[in-house]
């Protein structure tokens, strides 16, 4: 069969399409799925934040306004609020950015590619700026009050499930679908003549 | 934009381009489910993708690349999550299959081009839909050269394989 033919048996599509669109449902769906989408990514922003800032709330009530505060109290709050801030910004760039769309599909890609590369951004710094200062500032206040060896375990043990959950979403989310969508852009721009059909 | 002029424009866009839609709906999934998901799913990035649509390009260009993005996406997130995908049993199936007598030929052509790979695939389609390599390239947003050759390449496929269906009698 020739390519002109293949053409003609392709347009014949166009007089006589295979679906029907139920417009009702269509639009109840897609209102539906903006809803859900929306929905679920501010429980993920504001429910961190909201825990952020609960910790610092809490921990401010218990040793700053309870007890004498040392230095090291000021400053788990200010990592705290720093870690909620830094959330914070991190929402507002992804809005701006949401409202962006890029021309082609390859600037699409390069979109995907640069928010997954964000995220993955976000869970590393998030244990080098945010799990590991406040693990150190914590031990060092818990060394000067004297605390019991159980107190020890279990803040240890609360810091090593947060990071072991952050580098597991590293590693086994954000790396694989970077990996993906760089493999896809790979594919769109290679050089032909590399691969035989 | 006000979301009565979005609205306006989407249904003017469904109403006019749904053979498009179909289409690549089609070319990417493969089940009724599916292509019902795919379909809702470029739906709504077309719908989002209409304030910032600014007329530099043709509605079908736009629409081309909104769609195939998405339906590569799409696939991609099949691939890794085949339980995952939402149901919407709760709602009426949005497309509803029009009574056609079988077209095997164009069948044929569909199963040809769903073995491609993603991308063969979108540059196949747009191919059959007569766009320019230019236009391919302002939708894909790589270089007509580049364009050029992978489009020979696909076309002496596809030709090839009808003349060994020739060859056994179909």
């Amino acid at each position: 069969m020739e390519f002109d033919e293949m053409k003609k048996i392709w347009d014949t599509q166009n007089n006589e399409p295979l679906y029907a669109i139920n417009e009702e449902a269509l639009h109840r769906s897609i209102r539906s799925k903006k809803k859900r989408a929306a929905r679920l990514t501010n429980i993920n922003d504001f429910g961190l934040m909201a825990i952020g800032i609960i910790t610092a709330i809490i921990y401010s009530y218990l040793s700053i306004i309870n007890e004498a505060p040392t230095i090291y109290d000021y400053l788990i709050v200010a990592t705290l609020v720093f870690g909620t801030g830094y959330l914070w910004v991190g929402r507002v760039q992804r809005k701006k950015q949401e409202q962006t769309l890029a021309r082609t599909m390859l600037g699409d890609l390069d979109h995907a590619i640069s928010s997954v590369a964000y995220e993955m951004n976000r869970s590393k710094n998030m244990v080098w700026w945010f799990v590991l200062p406040s693990v150190i500032l914590i031990f060092l206040n818990m060394s000067q009050e004297g605390v019991s060896v159980w107190k020890w375990v279990g803040v240890a043990f609360a810091f090593a499930l947060s990071a072991l959950i952050l580098r597991w979403d590293y590693n086994r989310c954000q790396k694989p679908k970077k990996q993906k969508l760089e493999a896809l852009r790979e594919k769109l721009i290679e050089e032909t003549g590399t691969k035989p059909l | 934009m006000t979301e009565g002029k979005q609205q306006l424009i989407f249904k003017h866009w469904l109403q006019e381009h749904k053979a498009l839609l179909f289409k690549v709906v089609r070319t990417y999934a493969f089940s009724e489910t599916d292509r019902d998901d795919l379909f809702q799913e470029i739906s709504i990035q077309v719908w989002r993708s209409i304030p910032n649509f600014r007329e530099e390009s043709a509605v079908t260009t736009w629409l081309y690349r909104v769609a195939l993005n998405t339906a590569i996406r799409w696939n991609r997130k099949e691939q890794k999550h085949q339980d995952g995908r939402q149901a919407f049993d709760d709602t009426k199936h949005v497309l509803q299959k029009n009574n056609q007598p079988n077209e095997e030929r164009l069948d044929w052509l569909y199963q040809e081009i769903a073995k491609l790979d993603e991308i063969d695939r979108s540059l196949c389609l747009l191919m059959l839909d007569g766009f320019s390599y230019r236009k391919m390239s302002d939708i894909l947003g790589i270089s007509e050269s580049n364009i050029g050759v992978k489009i020979h390449r696909i076309k002496k496929h596809l030709i090839n394989k009808s003349e060994q269906v020739k060859s056994h009698g179909i």
